[in-house]
């Protein structure tokens, strides 16, 4: 019991780094199906698509000499934006080539489609890297102020990167916040989840607004991706299924469609993975080790959606606020 | 008279089925125009067709020297031609502000007074502005789904039955509105099954059965001519 305490304060914070990735990653699934009603399955690409732009303006920056003479925070930020943007522009290109034709069809047709740029997305950054460095394969170069630890407690020694994930990703979870109840866009992006008819009735151009969705839930994704990397270090073109699927699981546990409830959803998957991976071998006293963390967690989660269907939110965007 | 709308030749296809059976109607500047017929006569089909929301098969629709058959709804809603949809259809998630400001979407100008002048009109919604709209009464959304068609500054009103559902003080509240719009100089275009509310406010009404314009005349005309009441209104 005094190793599980021990740890505790470290374990929370593992599972808030995690929580923060999918819950970013959460918001592009559950803004796209607010206003198409619809999963986006190739967004765990639009994901990785980040992590490989970050990779390659570092390793760009490192072959230039720069990496090392550049103020790390200029680089930090000039990688964070490179991976939102591309990783947006990505999305709403998506949206445009594979999406939009489809719209008033089957939804059916639309997932396939997705699924179809999903592979397409993956084995496009395999060809790519395999041709432009000859693996598929990538290593984030260190950045030295990444690598430091600040020891705030004798069980608690908090690496910068974690802090720098939550950081980013707190100030981008606010932004957007702000972005969608606080501003004419946001309210158009609400307009159009809601009734998009209606919308555009009131002069709003609903193409337009979701292509914008797209950008916005992309961006997001992009930065997650980015943050992956600086993170965890090594990206490979499949490395979007595994946190795809959990940031997907993370918007139905919140409430499909609902933007708190994604942020939400993606802090309880967050935690519980991280709690099953430190915690099940010393409460079941090594009869299931940390590989189980994944199957409790599910577990859990279905135990959730068994008792609130809807998710922890609800499917707010169209019924209440977002 | 000016005509500020003229529908010419209007085809309009579900599938097979032809829901608007090529119709000629136009619309004159500063009145109200009142497009009457029972259910499923194709008269919601013709209005979603003026907005753009349903496309034409044959025709054209002429605004003010605007063709908008083939421009999409928000560009309609910019040359100035903004529909107060069936049902009412307000954005319930969002507050009652929310949803007149995004009325004004398409402009670029100043809305503020525009804002205030609205709440003038309708002064109920004041008190409710930063609640949420789906929470308003009926009466109420309707209201606001006409205060908000006028924060776009139209220059064609166009109401699809603004008098369903409502208790029949409401309805006499919203036509007088409508009529005080009129008085100002707005062009109305006007469908309703409740004939006899609508002629007493409109200068001119079509009649529209199975998707044909069975009768044009002076509203006044149709209201004292019982039997074309009876007839083709039921009422």
């Amino acid at each position: 019991m005094e190793l599980a305490l021990e740890i505790l304060p470290q374990v929370l914070l593992d599972g808030l780094v995690l929580g923060f990735m999918y819950a970013l990653i959460a918001l592009g699934y559950t803004m796209v199906y607010g206003v198409l009603e619809f999963i986006n399955f190739a967004h765990s690409e639009i994901f990785v698509l980040g992590a490989f732009v970050g990779v390659e303006v570092l390793l760009w920056l490192q072959d230039a000499g720069h990496l090392a003479v550049l103020h790390p925070g200029f680089v930090l930020l000039l990688v964070i934006v490179a991976g939102m943007a591309i990783s947006g522009l990505a999305a709403m290109a998506l949206e445009r080539v594979a999406y939009r034709p489809l719209r008033g069809s089957p939804r059916l047709v639309a997932l396939i489609s997705a699924i179809g740029a999903s592979f397409f997305l993956q084995d496009g950054l395999r060809l790519f890297e395999s041709l432009w460095r000859n693996t598929f394969y990538l290593n984030y170069p260190t950045l030295d102020v990444l690598d430091q630890t600040l020891p705030l407690a004798s069980n608690l020694v908090v690496p910068v990167k974690s802090l720098l994930v939550i950081a980013t990703a707190l100030l981008s979870l606010a932004g957007l916040h702000f972005f969608v109840n606080r501003t004419r866009v946001g309210a158009a992006i609400r307009a159009v989840a809601q009734d998009p008819e209606t919308a555009s009735l009131m002069g709003i151009p609903v193409n337009r607004v979701i292509a914008l969705t797209f950008f916005v839930g992309g961006a997001m994704g992009g930065l997650a991706g980015v943050l992956f990397g600086l993170h965890y270090s090594l990206v490979n073109p499949y490395s979007g299924f595994a946190p795809g699927i959990k940031a997907f699981t993370a918007a139905v546990l919140g409430g499909i469609g609902n933007i708190p409830g994604a942020m939400l959803g993606g802090m309880v998957l967050g935690l519980l993975e991280a709690f099953a991976g430190s915690y099940l071998s010393i409460l079941t006293d090594g009869a299931f080790g940390a590989e189980y963390k994944d199957v409790f967690a599910f577990v859990v989660l279905i135990a959730i959606l068994i008792f609130r269907p809807k998710g922890l939110l609800g499917e707010t965007v169209r019924e209440g606020r977002a | 008279m000016n005509t500020l709308l003229q529908v010419t030749g209007l085809h309009v296809h579900y599938g097979a089925i032809e829901a608007v059976k090529g119709i000629d109607l136009s619309l004159a500047q500063g009145r109200i125009t009142a497009l009457l017929g029972a259910n499923g006569a194709g008269k919601s089909t013709t209005l979603l067709t003026l907005s753009g929301l349903v496309r034409a098969s044959e025709g054209s629709i002429d605004f003010d020297g605007v063709e908008l058959r083939e421009l999409a709804p928000h560009q309609i809603v910019s040359h100035g031609v903004v529909q107060v949809p069936e049902g009412r259809e307000i954005l319930t998630t969002l507050t009652v502000r929310e949803n007149l400001l995004l009325g004004g979407y398409r402009r670029h100008d100043n809305i503020a007074a525009d804002f205030k002048n609205v709440l003038e009109w309708f002064p109920r919604l004041n008190e409710r502005l930063d609640g949420a709209a789906g929470n308003l009464s009926g009466g109420e959304q309707q209201m606001l789904a006409i205060a908000r068609a006028l924060m776009a500054q139209p220059r064609l009103l166009v109401l699809d039955e603004p008098s369903m559902g409502l208790a029949p003080l409401l309805v006499r509240e919203i036509f007088k509105i409508l009529r005080e719009l009129n008085a100002g100089g707005l062009t109305i275009f006007l469908v309703e099954q409740n004939a006899r509310q609508a002629l007493k406010i409109a200068h001119h009404a079509y009649v529209m059965e199975n998707g044909k314009l069975v009768l044009s005349a002076p509203a006044a005309d149709m209201l004292n001519n019982s039997k074309v009441v009876e007839a083709y209104l039921g009422a």
